[in-house]
């Protein structure tokens, strides 16, 4: 019995083995085994990081980040990159800048237009087509040219769909108008959207085309004031990513005119022409879009304006499972498999698998929200302060919200559930972002100053009654229950009636919690948020994302958070936006970053960090960390 | 019989109201930002704020009176269109339409052996009635019903593809997934085993079967105690009657009564069963598709309802009422077969 | 009675009882053999003695070792006994009544009122259980409630048309027609004398269905609809070994604990039930010879 067993080990050690140090299959195919879904194929209407994945890779953009580093950029479409010393920056009269792009000759898009004997436009691969044939290309139908770079700024401004495209437009307008429905109700009159005339609607388009006009090969883009973040919004894989205008027209996107701007605004995900479809200028195209299968197939474009990419095909599948996705992953039938943060180390540890750590900009923090809503509301219990429950502004109480903060045990976060791998965050902005010093103050895990703070509120009467109240997480993350796991017990422990109940919601109850109304139902959340750009100032940064009363955070958090950012920290966030020069505007960051540790804003946990599990016969990923981890897969090659 | 059948038919529509009737209106306990949940896959939607959330709740009519919600709901049905799937990012139709011939491949290639394997044990043991052989067919079919599928599918999936690379998960290799995609394999059925056989690509009808083994055992195993029972049961019953004791007293072979009397009136009350395990296993074996990575109506179905995406969950319910009302006429109209005292009313 | 001596002396019969006798006593037991820590919210909620992700072997503190985030097994199957019968007969209890009244009044008054029942009990039949379920849960959020509700609107059917059928073979009996000659009013013939006998079967499915009803309850689980986070659930606990059960590189079957456990407790619960409910049922079927 025990021959044959050792037997039957010893081949399954054999063969095992095998697997592990098979030879490279597919080489010149990449198989990318994830759990999320790419949403639309239209690069204006996207706003989440899996869409990235095909807009990144499929469409180019004028710039784009210089490697890793987020605030340096490199040129794409645009032949060079905008600034103050190659003049393609000017000030102008009056404060208005104007950037100057001047769009990179020779670049042809996925599919380009011949014109056919009877005059009609036919359009064809690129890659398929003879030289004879490319010398017949219709020009503009599938060339890059200025014109297309201003259609698909303007079209995305005008569809106006996902956050990124408004943030386009609130860069265009110099922070002024956050989204185009907005400006056009300021340029009208008109009391809401519905009610803007022809007129209103003829002048937006008109105001919108000054901002963004050609001059021949140039794209020409003037802002009335200021815009920090003007480059980095270029180089972002969403609405800045450049279309081919007459392809674009051909399939029924909006036709360039300030007459037909409204039919397409906002159309649904089914409407969009552009939904299934693209032509971009990327390295890659789309091959095959399989929705039932769930799996997105990018085939090497050979036309791209830089060499060719080194992989011929890029298939990302959508496998729900992870033992699935970790089978495959070992067996060599994938090359990347999306990895629960539980089990990166083990895979770290197993054969012919490459792990990399991947910083990421943003940091998991708790939420606290004050006041919540009062009525009907099970998260708070009771409502008031008698022991089955938590008053509405239960977290308006600075010594409450600094004692929540001692409770936290970070070294049990830090070292179990991120397993050592990642540093606590310090504030809003993370390491490597502007106001980030790495000696600015934090909480730490001190159950007695907790203790402290627990009997300065309310007089000592929270000390006595104790109190009871429900945190809420989007469910799915082992990351979030284990955190307020830790949270709840330590309140246990420091005063047994202080009874901190943890729930998964559902993304859409969850939402509901937090952003159901203006007042949130939820007054502790678990979430995280980070910046879309590198400057911590301006709408979409680090800082004001946090700490900006008309931020992401405050509109979740509740009137008193909003008064208390008014009150502290909107006039310091207005200063450092206003003024240029790095060097001044880097102390007052810092200083913010103080203040929310000094007024406890939230409960700072980690800074999130990700990992890239793959083969280790994979090569040539580098991480941006404003790209969220997201892969461009021209850079990536297949070899021992 | 046709009237027989037509009134059953006739039931279709009955149900279908009713069926979509009940789901609509379970949608109506939700507030319309729970609606959302099917229409914005991620949180970063939040960035957009209030006004996104508020944006999307206007242009999906998520706060319309139920009324207009389900009016326009029906309007389209009739129509031939059955909405759009956020979660799957298609029309409901199309998608139940492709993914259709993915698990109905696997389950009739399932059921087959699961009702013969039934039908052989559960004669086997209700012949043997409390001796050892019918505990243990007992006990293991007991065994195959309490473990939950996920575990013996993870097992398998470990043994038959982590050690030995034999059955890897999917239902196709990726350079037959190549190769089906390219223009010169051409789709008939959107069933792998029967294009590939169409085709003429005995490579890929292989790649294909060998895809499908491990899912097959799975729910074969799984599957059989329920049928199993039955048939044990039934030939208990069926052995205890008359006309077996004459054919005993005739002096017929223990075999020959078992297989050629008893066992063919036992299987009635099982094919009924049959019918209905058919049936639900076309609605899709969720959990051994995920598993497996094989992407069939089960997955989708399950991803459609924990994402609340109601039009999917609808065509989808609309699916299933059809494949049952059809079995079930079916089995019906199988058993005069079976047994001719059966009078058709 | 003739039944419970019957029950006794088969063997695998009272194998069933023993072992649904050991599984009360360790439910009833609970707070003693699996004493709740004073910081546990409630006792339904799985301790964690620290937050490593990795399951940890069997040891003096984890008698069963734990499962991810450091849950102890032990404690998990010990409360979950509790809520496994919580589950199964609640389920059943539920169903039952709206299966047997829907049931009963279809074959009792017939007619219009039989045919209406029997489409509504159709057209529940035709929900695709597991969908729908999923669908409600979601709605009602994850819980024991929850789940209760869920099984219990689409389980109910059987009930009804077995109950249906038995009566309606019973309505025909000459003790029936007896009955009514000598002036029985209709309640007290349902009561008194139908449904007394016509319930057999319906306890016959009852006793299969609370073991039954844990198995589905584990699938809800699985599909992440189900308990919640740590709650002291036996499907909530063989999730948890969902990712583990491929081991570590070598070591396949490192965390075998993490799935034996819980998953024989599944097992021997729908086994003492399906035992109980098939001597049962060998008592029902007139053609046994009982010795």
């Amino acid at each position: 019995m025990k021959r044959f067993f050792s037997l039957v080990s010893a081949i399954t050690f054999m063969v095992l083995a095998g697997a592990a140090t098979a030879k490279i299959k597919n080489p010149e195919t990449l198989v990318f085994l994830w759990n999320s879904n790419i949403t639309s194929l239209d690069p204006a209407y996207i706003g989440d990081t899996a869409s990235t994945y095909s807009s990144l890779n499929v469409y180019s953009r004028l710039l784009d980040n210089d490697g890793s580093n987020i605030s340096k950029f490199v040129p794409s479409l645009s032949a060079e990159v905008p600034s103050l010393a190659n003049g393609l920056i000017k000030i102008l009269d009056g404060g208005a800048i104007q950037y100057t792009f001047p769009i990179r000759d020779g670049v042809f898009a996925h599919r380009v237009g011949i014109k056919g004997d009877d005059g009609s436009i036919t359009w064809h691969l690129y890659d398929d087509l003879s030289e004879t044939d490319r010398a017949k290309i219709e020009p503009g139908y599938g060339q890059i040219t200025a014109e297309d770079a201003r259609y698909s700024l303007m079209r995305a401004i005008l569809q106006g769909e996902s956050w990124m495209a408004n943030a386009v437009t609130e860069m265009i307008t110099s922070g002024i108008y956050t989204n185009i429905e907005k400006w056009a109700i300021g340029l009208s009159g008109a009391e809401k959207f519905e009610n803007v005339d022809a007129a209103g609607l003829a002048a937006t388009h008109a105001a919108l085309a000054e901002k963004i006009r050609t001059e021949g090969e140039n794209l020409i883009i003037t802002l009335d004031s200021s815009f920090p973040a003007t480059l980095g919004i270029m180089s972002l894989p969403f609405a800045t990513s450049i279309i081919d205008r007459e392809w674009a027209i051909e399939k029924g996107a909006w036709p360039d005119t300030a007459e037909t701007w409204l039919d397409h605004h906002k159309p649904k995900l089914e409407n969009n022409p552009l939904f299934e479809v693209e032509n971009g200028s990327g390295p890659f195209m789309v091959e095959a879009w399989d929705q039932a299968e769930q799996r997105i197939t990018l085939k090497r474009f050979d036309g791209y304006f830089r060499d060719p990419a080194s992989l011929k095909r890029v298939v990302l599948r959508t496998v729900p499972e992870w033992t699935n996705r970790r089978l495959q992953l070992l067996a060599g039938d994938a090359d990347f498999a999306a990895t629960p943060p539980e089990f990166i180390e083990e895979m770290r540890a197993s054969e012919g698998v490459k792990v990399e750590s991947l910083g990421q900009v943003y940091g998991r923090s708790l939420f606290f929200g004050w006041p919540v809503k009062a009525e009907g509301n099970p998260a708070i219990g009771s409502g008031q302060l008698d022991g089955k429950g938590v008053p509405s502004d239960f977290f308006a109480n600075l010594d409450v919200r600094k004692a929540f903060n001692y409770a936290q045990n970070y070294d049990i976060l830090l070292e179990q559930i991120q397993q050592g791998r990642t540093v606590q965050l310090r504030g809003p902005t993370v390491q490597g972002l502007m106001g980030y010093r790495s000696d600015s103050p934090i909480y730490s895990y001190d159950p007695a100053k907790a203790e402290e703070h627990f009997r300065a509120a309310f007089d000592g009467q929270l000390w006595e009654v104790g109190f009871e109240m429900t945190s809420y997480y989007s469910e799915g993350s082992t990351e979030a229950a284990s955190s307020l796991a830790v949270l709840q017990q330590s309140l246990a422990r420091i005063n047994p009636k202080f009874r901190l109940r943890v729930q998964a919601l559902t993304r859409s109850a969850f939402r509901e919690k937090t952003y159901g109304s203006s007042n949130p139902e939820s007054p502790l959340s678990y979430m995280g948020w980070g910046p879309d750009y590198s400057d911590p100032g301006g709408p979409l940064g680090a800082a004001s994302y946090y700490l900006a009363s008309t931020g992401l955070v405050a509109g979740f958090s509740g009137d008193g958070y909003r008064e208390l950012m008014r009150e502290k920290f909107d006039p310091l966030l207005a200063k450092a936006w206003a003024l240029n020069d790095p060097a001044v505007r880097e102390p007052i960051y810092a200083r913010l970053q103080e203040m929310s540790h000094e007024f406890a804003t939230t409960q700072f946990m980690w800074e999130a960090v990700t990992a890239n599990v793959t083969r280790d016969w994979v090569h040539g990923y580098v991480h941006n960390k404003v790209l969220y981890g997201a892969w461009n897969f021209y850079n990536i090659s297949k070899h021992e | 019989m046709q009237s027989y059948i037509l009134r059953r038919l006739f039931f279709l529509p009955i149900v279908f109201f009713a069926l979509s009737l009940m789901i609509f209106s379970l949608q109506m306990l939700l507030t319309p930002i729970q609606r959302l949940s099917a229409y914005v896959s991620t949180i970063s939607e939040m960035k957009g704020g209030q006004e996104q959330i508020a944006h999307l709740i206007k242009k999906y009519g998520l706060d319309e009176p139920f009324i207009t919600q389900y009016w326009l709901w029906v309007k389209g049905v009739l129509q031939g269109n059955l909405g759009w799937s956020e979660t799957a990012r298609g029309p409901v139709s199309e998608v139940l339409l492709s993914l259709f011939p993915a698990t109905a491949e696997l389950v009739v290639l399932a059921f087959i052996p699961s009702f013969l394997c039934a039908i052989w044990l559960g004669t086997r043991a209700g012949a043997n009635h409390n001796k050892l052989v019918d505990h243990i067919i007992r006990f293991f079919t007991i065994l195959g019903w309490s473990f939950p599928t996920f575990v013996f599918g993870l097992i398998m999936l470990m043994i038959f593809y982590g050690f030995l690379d034999w059955l890897p998960p999917g239902r196709l290799s990726q350079w037959a997934m190549t190769d089906v995609g390219s223009s010169d394999f051409i789709r008939y059925t959107g069933a792998n085993l029967i294009d590939s056989l169409i085709n003429w690509r005995w490579d890929i009808f292989f790649d294909s079967l060998r895809h499908m083994i491990a899912p097959v055992i799975t729910l074969t195993y799984v599957n059989l105690a329920n049928m199993t029972r039955l048939m044990r049961t039934s030939m208990l019953e069926t052995l205890r009657q008359d006309y077996i004791r004459t054919a005993r007293a005739k002096g017929l072979s223990r075999r020959v009564i078992e297989n050629k009397h008893a066992r063919r009136n036992a299987m009635l009350p099982v094919t009924t069963m049959a019918g209905m395990e058919l049936a639900s296993m076309m609605g899709g074996v969720v959990i051994t598709e995920t598993i497996f990575d094989y992407h069939g109506l089960g997955q989708f179905a399950a991803t459609a309802a924990g994402s609340l995406d109601f039009p999917a969950v609808l065509g989808f319910a609309l699916y299933f009422a059809v494949v049952l009302v059809l079995i079930n006429l079916i089995v019906d109209l199988l058993y005069p077969f079976f047994d001719p005292r059966v009078v058709l009313k | 009675m003739k039944t419970l001596k019957y029950l006794l002396r088969n063997p695998l019969s009272l194998l069933g009882i023993l072992l649904l006798l050991f599984f009360a006593i360790v439910a009833i037991l609970a707070p003693e053999i699996a004493p709740v820590e004073p910081y546990q919210i409630s006792p339904y909620f799985t301790p964690r003695s620290s937050f490593w992700p990795t399951p940890e072997p069997m040891s003096k503190e984890h008698f069963f070792g734990t499962t991810q985030g450091q849950y102890d097994i032990f404690y998990g199957l010990v409360w979950g006994t509790r809520t496994a019968f919580k589950v199964g007969l609640g389920v059943v209890f539920v169903s039952s009544i709206i299966g047997v009244s829907v049931g009963s009044i279809a074959a009792f008054y017939g007619g219009i009122v039989d045919e209406v029942l029997m489409r509504i009990v159709d057209v529940f039949m035709s929900v695709p259980f597991l969908v729908a379920a999923m669908v409600l849960t979601t709605l009602l959020g994850k819980g024991l409630g929850p789940m209760i509700i869920a099984l219990s609107t689409f389980g109910w059917m059987t009930y009804a048309r077995v109950i249906r059928s038995e009566i309606l073979r019973i309505k025909e009996m000459d003790y029936i027609h007896a009955a009514r000659t000598y002036g029985s009013s209709d309640f007290l013939l349902i009561f008194r004398h139908i449904l007394p006998n016509a319930f057999f079967p319906v306890l016959v499915l009852a006793t299969m269905a609370t073991g039954s009803m844990v198995l589905a309850a584990s699938a809800l689980s699985f599909l992440g609809v189900g308990t919640e986070e740590g709650y002291a659930d036996w499907g909530q606990f063989i999730s948890y070994s969902r990712n583990w059960i491929v081991g570590q590189g070598d070591q396949p079957f490192k965390y075998w604990y993490t799935l034996f456990f819980p998953g024989m407790a599944i097992f021997l619960f729908v086994f003492s039930w399906n035992l109980v409910g098939d001597a049962l049922r060998d008592i029902l079927d007139p053609h046994i010879v009982r010795k």
